[in-house]
């Protein structure tokens, strides 16, 4: 079995490129893909956070920036939502995956330059993606916005990194394949034939079905670009940064194997959990109410091979920032998928289906869960792929803190609020306006804690810039000194 | 079980297009809903209209399907009761059933309110609606050079589709705003008017009234409300709260002076009400308590007068029925509050004792008999209506 805790090479490079270094030679350097993808999912993160924070106050001071197109809540919050998902996490989760295959494979990536190629065509489409959503240019379906010649193309990257991938693993000198490794598979397998049927991309321009059908094929691609994924990618990192960090084996095989294929099996069937009251087929919420609950197997394997695998560990969030990050991304992980379940059950559906319930739910899991280990992944890869510390490990604790206590904030006062306006719809005759009213002051919190999570996303661009270009050269592998430079 | 590259990745196709199978091939396969008894074919305008409703993220805010438990939908009150079918999506591309309700549902938003409201909430919601968070659209219009705005083709089609929403029945609703716009069109230009004459049998009512407005809302208002008298006494605590409901709900339209010229004014058409002419609210014929409760409650079809009836209570509404006979005496303007001294009393003029003697049909005898003038009487025999739609 490829061990996460194997040697590390100190590597040479510099960071960001050497002096004189011509751009094709930097991009063949090992990692550096892998720390390109992390470079470009740290600015996303910040632009798009902010776009989020100035969605949020439109529900305070709708007029604030009233008249501005670009900026109108309809289509801002659709840049705030694929900018999240398609340029943060996906490209984070990108860099993380060539970076933790290459460690399990114990070779080098299969091509460098074609992942620092697929990198910069990711980033022109991330441009062209937020330019046209602002424009107006959008198929209307959540989620899957992007028009039809993005969707190809996105494809098109998608199946470079799924070929470097697999011939990197093709390649592999380690014969066993680590519990990381079947992740990532699994999300490079599922992560493209689901993008290309939920976007109905052989329908050109629409991308969508006519009839309710597309509602079906919508929320079964919106929620399984969650499952099969974000939870798939966040499994396969947080299965490889926690024994890394804490330098212990994962507890249990057995346990992964059971989370990884009960994984792909009950999260295929839950889209319809989002139509539970729609004239929708009988069978289908069925379906999806049942593989919620059965949700709890895959989520509970996973979370007892987590936390057993700290147990003994857990005084090390103390010296390392990244298993911080992981670890409370994992907590933050296991409460999403508490909720996701009771969530899909008619009854408290009736509840909370509508509300800004749901907005912080959708939070829990893509900025609580995912971002948070993936941010941990951040300050793990660039620290150790470069041999240097992290700048300053001071503001990494404070991004640290700001983003849980403005996370917690955030995800209690839009929880507070959705039960407010549901109880509001259910036994009262007023207006949506008059239970908007009702939920006024949330919102404000929101948007107040909101702010203390975006400052995060601008303090990581800081330190992961000044760690590649200022950071204190490692000079050893081991000992106290290297473990807060990310867990050497 | 021993796990390779390609047992893995084989293994993982399997599992999840197994699935796939089932909860997204098989609904395609047998799931073929009729179009419903509402659903039609879109026009090309309203097809465009519908576009830019998605261009624009309208249902990132606002649903398209009343459930089960929405049968009372707040904000829709003319679809109570239906239930949303799968035939109603028949031919749509894209259903934007919409996942948050940030505002009302509209999938029975057509004909709720007319198209002069929709041009004014659409260049900003809070002109007609204070308390609404929705972004203004006033980019869709374009500023011509003396400053006036024109809507553009883009706002246009989506007022159609707008209208349209609920289909077939939209369609009637839409139909129903457009001719009771044409009443009180016919009765701004032309009056006298031999239709509103004619709907209750009067001669010109209105004539010796400024506001030839007026002849068209009392033809609206249900005969029982004409002369009901107000149930809340006006006192200072009615007044402060008449004038803070007022000041969060109706400036939009009614203006912070109570002149009907509040920021939506220029889109208005008919205009929003004028309550600043003390011997208009003193005697006016369509200022009556009872007709202003029911303005508000219901509000007026063919206008942008939109009912109230599911944002405030019965007392609300009193009490700022109170508050607007205030208003010709400073009761809006003046900061200290609005005051009993500024409080007029109405009472019926001369023109509508005379409207009151209306031919009414006993249904006991089949007889027609002239009914008693007099708030007094009709109240004795019309008890207050304290009812909520819905």
């Amino acid at each position: 079995m490829a061990s996460p805790t194997g040697s590390i090479a100190l590597p040479q490079a510099t960071g960001l490129r050497a002096r004189g270094q011509s751009l094709w030679d930097a991009w063949s350097v090992p990692h550096s893909a892998a720390r390109n993808f992390i470079y470009s999912a740290t600015f996303w993160v910040a632009l798009t956070d902010t776009m989020g924070l100035v969605t949020s106050t439109e529900f305070v001071d709708p007029d604030l920036f009233g008249g501005i197109p670009w900026m109108e809540f309809g289509r801002m919050r659709s840049m705030h939502v694929n900018g999240v998902a398609f340029l943060w996490l996906s490209m984070g989760y990108a860099g993380a995956f060539f970076y933790i295959i290459s460690k399990l494979s114990g070779r080098p990536l299969y091509s460098e330059r074609l992942g620092n190629i697929t990198m910069l065509l990711w980033n022109i489409w991330g441009v062209a993606l937020i330019l046209t959503l602002g424009a107006g240019l959008t198929q209307g379906r959540e989620y899957a916005e992007a028009i039809w010649p993005l969707d190809i193309m996105f494809l098109v990257i998608l199946g470079l990194i799924a070929f470097n991938i697999f011939m990197t693993l093709a390649s592999r000198v380690e014969p066993r394949l680590y519990v990381s490794a079947w992740y990532i598979i699994g999300a490079m397998v599922w992560f493209p034939n689901v993008y290309a049927i939920g976007n109905v991309v052989w329908n050109p321009p629409y991308g969508s079905l006519q009839g309710i059908n597309d509602a079906t094929w919508n929320w079964f691609y919106g929620h399984n670009i969650l499952g099969l994924w974000f939870t798939t990618g966040g499994v396969a990192i947080a299965y490889y940064m926690i024994p890394a960090i804490t330098r212990t084996p994962v507890y249990s095989h057995l346990l992964s194997m059971v989370g990884f294929w009960t994984l792909g099996l009950f999260y295929t069937m839950v889209g319809q959990h989002h139509l539970l009251q729609t004239p929708t087929p009988g069978w289908l919420k069925t379906v999806a109410t049942l593989g919620s609950i059965s949700l709890f197997v895959p989520v509970l394997t996973f979370i007892t091979n987590i936390f057993m695998t700290m147990r003994g560990n857990w005084q090390k969030i103390y010296e390392s920032v990244p298993l911080k990050f992981v670890v409370t991304g994992v907590i933050f992980y296991l409460i999403t998928c508490i909720q996701g379940p009771f969530q899909a059950t008619q009854g408290f559906n009736r509840l909370i289906h509508f509300t800004q319930w749901i907005i912080g739910h959708a939070h829990l899991a893509l900025l609580g869960a995912f971002t948070f280990i993936l941010m941990g992944a951040c300050y793990y890869i660039i620290p150790v792929t470069l041999g240097r510390r992290i700048y300053s490990i001071k503001l990494a604790e404070a991004q640290f803190w700001l983003m849980t206590l403005g996370f917690l904030g955030f995800f209690i006062s839009l929880q507070i609020a959705g039960l407010i306006q549901g109880a509001c719809w259910m036994t009262t005759n007023h207006s949506v306006y008059w239970c908007l009213t009702a939920i006024r002051p949330y919102l404000i919190a929101r948007s107040v804690s909101g702010a203390l999570m975006v400052s995060g996303g601008w303090i990581q661009i800081y330190n992961l810039y000044k760690t590649a270009t200022a950071g204190q050269y490692i000079s050893s592998v081991s000992g106290p000194a290297a473990a807060d430079a990310g867990g050497l | 079980m021993r796990m390779t590259l390609g047992s893995t990745a084989v293994g993982a196709a399997i599992v999840v297009f197994s699935v796939i199978f089932v909860v997204v091939a098989m609904p395609v396969l047998v799931f073929h809903p009729r179009p419903s008894d509402i659903a039609e074919p879109y026009t090309a305008a309203q097809l465009h209209g519908r576009y830019v409703y998605m261009q624009n993220g309208c249902f990132y805010c606002h649903s398209q399907f009343i459930r089960p438990q929405d049968w009372n939908q707040p904000g829709v009150e003319d679809s109570n009761g239906r239930v949303a079918q799968a035939g109603d999506y028949a031919y749509q591309q894209t259903a934007m059933l919409g996942q948050h309700r940030n505002g009302p549902d509209l999938s029975e938003e057509g004909g709720v309110h007319p198209d002069d409201w929709h041009l004014a909430h659409f260049y900003n919601p809070r002109f007609v609606n204070p308390k609404s968070i929705m972004p203004e659209f006033s980019y869709l219009w374009t500023t011509n050079s003396d400053g006036s705005v024109t809507p553009t083709t883009d706002l246009l089609d989506l007022i159609a589709y707008v209208q349209n929403l609920g289909g077939k029945l939209g369609d009637e609703r839409y139909a129903e705003q457009l001719s009771q716009k044409q009443l009180f069109a016919n009765a701004i230009l032309a009056p006298p008017n031999p239709q509103i004459q004619a709907l209750y049998g009067v001669k010109d009512p209105g004539a010796q009234l400024g506001d030839t407005n007026q002849k068209a809302l009392i033809s609206v208002v249900p005969q029982k409300f004409w002369d009901l008298l107000d149930p809340v006494p006006a006192d200072d605590r009615s007044l402060i709260d008449g004038k803070t409901i007022f000041v969060t709900n109706c400036i939009g339209c009614h203006g912070v002076k109570g002149n009907g010229q509040g920021p939506a004014d220029q889109f208005l058409n008919p205009y929003a009400y004028n309550f600043t002419d003390a011997n208009n609210m003193a005697h006016g014929l369509s200022t009556s308590p009872g007709s202003l409760y029911e303005h508000i409650l219901y509000g007026i079809k063919g206008t942008a007068m939109q009912p109230f009836g599911q944002d405030l209570t019965v007392q609300n509404i009193w009490d700022v029925v109170n508050f607007l006979y205030t208003i010709p005496n400073g009761g809006l303007t003046d900061p200290s509050g609005p005051h009993m001294t500024q409080y007029i009393q109405w009472s019926p003029s001369a023109e509508l004792e005379d409207l009151l003697k209306v031919p009414q049909v006993s249904p006991a005898s089949g007889t027609t008999s002239v009914a008693t003038p007099g708030p007094s009487a009709y109240r004795e025999n019309n008890p207050i209506p304290i009812v909520v739609r819905g």
